[in-house]
C-alpha cells in the first residue's frame, strides 16, 4: 500500500462556536502502480483532502500513510518521496531559466550530480522541453510552463505524484501533449498518480480509477471502467442516411438529439430500449450510409452522479 | 570591482560541489549564490540605487558642511566623521531589499503551497536566497560609496588594525536586518499584511539605529531606551567605526552584533514554527 488513509476529518473553524467539515471521515487505498482520479464539483473536498496526503494541511482526526510517512508530520521526509504540480501555482523560479530552477531543486532534493544530468536530460526528452530549458520561466506559454513544471516534480523521481488541475487554462494541443507525457512517464516509472480535475479528458486518458467526493465524503471509488458500465444507461446513435430530412424511429427510450440534413443523431436510454433494436428499425425504414454508437460522454456521467450527491 | 565580484559569485555557486556538504546546506549554499547571481543581474536597478544613494549622501554632507565646527565639537563629531558615519549607514540600508513582502506575497498568492512541500525549510532558504542578494549589493556599493566619502571629505579614517572589522559588521548589520524583516514577513500569517509592521519597524531602525547621528549625540535617555533594542547593532555598529577606530571598540560592536543575531535567528526559529503551525492548521496556504 503506497497510500493508505482512515477516517480522516478536516474541520474549519468559522468565526467562534461555527465549524465547517471539508472532509468527513474518508478512507481508501492506492496501491503502487495505480492512477486515480479525485473527482467532485467544488468545494468538495479534493484540494483539502490532497493537501492533507502531501502534508500542508493538519487533520481534524483520522489517520494517513503516503509511502510509509504521515504525511503532517513527517512533512520534509515525505517530500523527497511525493512530487506534486498544482496548476495555478508554479514551483519554477518566475525569474530565473527553468534549467537554472532545476539546479535549484536538485540541490533541496540531494540528488547527485551525475544522476541528476541524466534524469534531466530524459525528462527534458520525454517532455519535450530541451528547447525550453535555457529560457526564463516568464517567457514561456502556459503549456510550455506547464510541461517544465511537471518536469521538475518528477526530478527526485518521486514514487507518487499529486496533480491538482493540471491542464486548467491550457489548449485542447496542450492538454492532449501533456496527458501523453504524463502517461508514458508514469507507465514507464510505475509511478503512482493522485490527479484531482474537472476535466474528463484527463481522467480517461491518465487514469483508471475513479475515487467521486462530494460535501467532504466518498461517494463511489471504482475503476473507470466499472463507473462506465454502471452509470452509462445512454448510447448516441448517429445516422448518416440518403434521406434528406431522415424520419427518427419510433420506441419507448428513444429521443432526438441532433439533426441535419442527411444526419439524425439518437440517445437510446438502454434500460427501456436494447439499442440492437433501435438499430435494426432505423436500417427498416431508412436508407443508412453510415453509422456510429457511442458511449455518452463521461461528462454526463459525471453530471449524473454529482447530482446524485447528498 | 567587477571580476572580483564575478569571481566571488562562481566561487559561492561552485562551493557545494567542490566541499563536501550536507544535502541540506548544500541546497542553502545553492541559494545564497542564487541570490547573488540574481543581484548581479540587476546591474540597473543597483546603479539608480546608488545615485539615489549620492544623491542623499550628497546633500546631507552639504547640510552638515554649513554646520559651524563648534556646535558639532559640542557633541564630540566634526564634519568629515558625520559624512562617513552616515555612509555607512547608508550602505547597510540601501543593500537590503523587501523580503518580508517576498513571504507576505509567497502566503497570499498560494506560492507557499509548492514551498512546503520540500525536503528543506522555506524560511532558510529564503533567507538564504536574500543573504547572497545582500553581499552582493552590499560588496558593490561598499567601494563607490568609499569612494564617494572620500571625495566629500578628503580623509581616508581607517585604521589597519580595525579595517576587517568594517566588511564583517556591515554584513552582520545587514543579516540583523535580514532577520528582522523576516520576523515582520512571517507576522503575515496573524496580521493580513506586514506592512505596517515593516513601516514602524523601519522608522525604528533609523531612528534608534542612529541612521543620520551617532548615538553619541543622542540625549541620555533616548540613546539608553536605543540600546536596549537590536536596532543600534544594525546601523551604529558599523559606521561607529568610523568614529573609534580602536580595536576594543570594534571587538565589542561585533560582540554586540552577535548576540543579536543570535536573538533574532533563535526569534526566526520559533515564530517560523509557529507560523508553519498556524498556516498548516488554518489551512491558509
Amino acid at each position: 500500500m503506497i497510500v493508505d488513509v482512515k477516517e480522516l476529518t478536516k474541520r474549519f473553524r468559522r468565526g467562534k462556536r461555527e465549524s465547517v467539515t471539508a472532509v468527513d471521515n474518508i478512507g481508501f487505498t492506492i496501491t503502487p502502480g495505480e492512477r486515480v482520479a479525485f473527482i467532485g464539483p467544488n468545494g468538495a473536498g479534493k484540494s483539502t483532502t490532497l493537501k492533507m496526503l502531501t502534508g500542508i494541511l493538519y487533520p481534524s482526526s483520522g489517520s494517513a500513510l503516503v509511502s510509509g510517512y504521515v504525511p503532517w508530520s513527517q512533512r520534509k521526509r515525505l517530500a523527497l518521496e511525493i512530487g506534486i504540480v498544482f496548476g495555478q501555482r508554479s514551483q519554477l523560479w518566475y525569474h530565473l531559466k527553468v534549467r537554472d530552477s532545476f539546479d535549484v531543486l536538485a540541490k533541496i532534493y540531494a540528488i547527485e550530480p551525475d544522476t541528476y544530468r541524466a534524469r534531466a536530460g530524459h525528462i527534458a526528452e520525454v517532455l519535450r522541453i530541451a528547447d525550453l530549458v535555457d529560457r526564463p520561466v516568464k517567457s514561456l506559454s502556459l503549456g510550455q510552463r506547464m510541461r517544465c513544471e511537471i518536469a521538475a516534480a518528477l526530478l527526485h523521481r518521486p514514487k507518487v505524484l499529486f496533480l491538482d488541475e493540471p491542464t486548467i487554462g491550457l489548449d485542447v494541443t496542450a492538454k492532449a501533449l501533456l496527458r501523453e507525457h504524463l502517461k508514458h512517464l508514469a507507465e514507464a516509472e510505475d509511478t503512482v498518480i493522485v490527479l484531482t480535475s474537472h476535466d474528463t479528458g484527463n481522467i480517461e486518458e491518465i487514469c483508471h480509477r475513479v475515487i467521486l467526493i462530494n460535501h467532504g465524503r466518498i461517494l463511489l471509488d471504482k475503476p473507470l471502467g466499472d463507473l462506465r458500465s454502471a452509470f452509462l444507461t445512454t448510447k448516441q446513435v448517429t445516422l448518416v442516411t440518403e434521406e434528406e430530412d431522415p424520419a427518427a424511429p419510433s420506441g419507448e427510450g428513444v429521443s432526438v438529439v441532433g439533426r441535419a440534413r442527411h444526419r439524425l443523431t439518437l440517445a437510446v436510454d438502454v434500460t427501456k430500449q436494447p439499442v440492437d433494436k433501435v438499430v435494426a428499425a432505423a436500417l427498416g425504414q431508412l436508407t443508412v450510409q453510415d453509422m456510429t454508437i457511442e458511449n455518452a460522454p463521461l461528462d454526463a456521467v459525471i453530471r449524473d452522479l454529482y447530482g446524485d450527491g447528498p | 570591482m567587477s571580476a572580483t565580484i564575478k569571481r566571488g559569485i562562481r566561487q559561492s555557486l561552485s562551493l557545494s560541489l567542490r566541499v563536501p556538504l550536507s544535502p541540506r546546506t548544500g541546497a542553502l549554499v545553492h541559494c545564497v549564490g542564487l541570490g547573488a547571481r540574481e543581484a548581479w543581474s540587476e546591474k540597473l536597478a543597483m546603479a539608480a540605487r546608488f545615485l539615489t544613494f549620492s544623491v542623499i549622501i550628497g546633500t546631507w554632507a552639504s547640510l552638515w558642511h554649513i554646520v559651524p565646527a563648534a556646535t558639532l565639537t559640542r557633541v564630540s563629531l566634526s564634519y568629515e566623521q558625520l559624512v562617513w558615519y552616515f555612509t555607512l549607514t547608508e550602505i547597510v540600508v540601501f543593500s537590503l531589499g523587501h523580503c518580508y513582502r517576498q513571504i507576505e506575497d509567497d502566503l497570499a498568492s498560494g506560492a507557499l503551497t509548492t514551498a512546503f512541500v520540500r525536503p528543506v525549510s522555506y524560511i532558510a532558504l529564503t533567507l538564504a536566497e536574500e543573504l547572497g542578494r545582500m553581499i552582493v549589493t552590499l560588496g558593490s556599493f561598499t567601494l563607490p560609496s568609499v569612494a564617494l566619502a572620500w571625495a566629500l571629505t578628503a580623509q581616508l579614517p581607517f585604521e589597519p588594525a580595525t579595517i576587517v572589522f568594517l566588511p564583517v559588521t556591515l554584513v552582520g548589520g545587514g543579516a540583523i536586518v535580514l532577520g528582522v524583516q523576516v520576523l515582520i514577513g512571517l507576522s503575515a500569517a496573524w496580521l493580513g499584511t506586514a506592512r505596517p509592521v515593516f513601516f514602524i519597524t523601519q522608522k525604528l531602525i533609523f531612528v534608534l539605529g542612529g541612521m543620520i547621528v551617532p548615538l553619541t549625540a543622542y540625549p541620555d535617555l533616548l540613546r539608553k531606551l536605543a540600546w536596549a533594542t537590536p536596532f543600534p547593532a544594525m546601523l551604529y555598529a558599523p559606521a561607529s567605526l568610523m568614529l573609534d577606530p580602536a580595536r576594543g571598540h570594534a571587538e565589542a560592536m561585533l560582540a554586540l552584533q552577535g548576540i543579536w543575531l543570535i536573538a533574532i535567528l533563535l526569534a526566526v526559529v520559533l515564530l517560523n514554527a509557529a507560523f508553519e503551525r498556524r498556516v498548516l492548521t488554518k489551512g491558509l496556504i
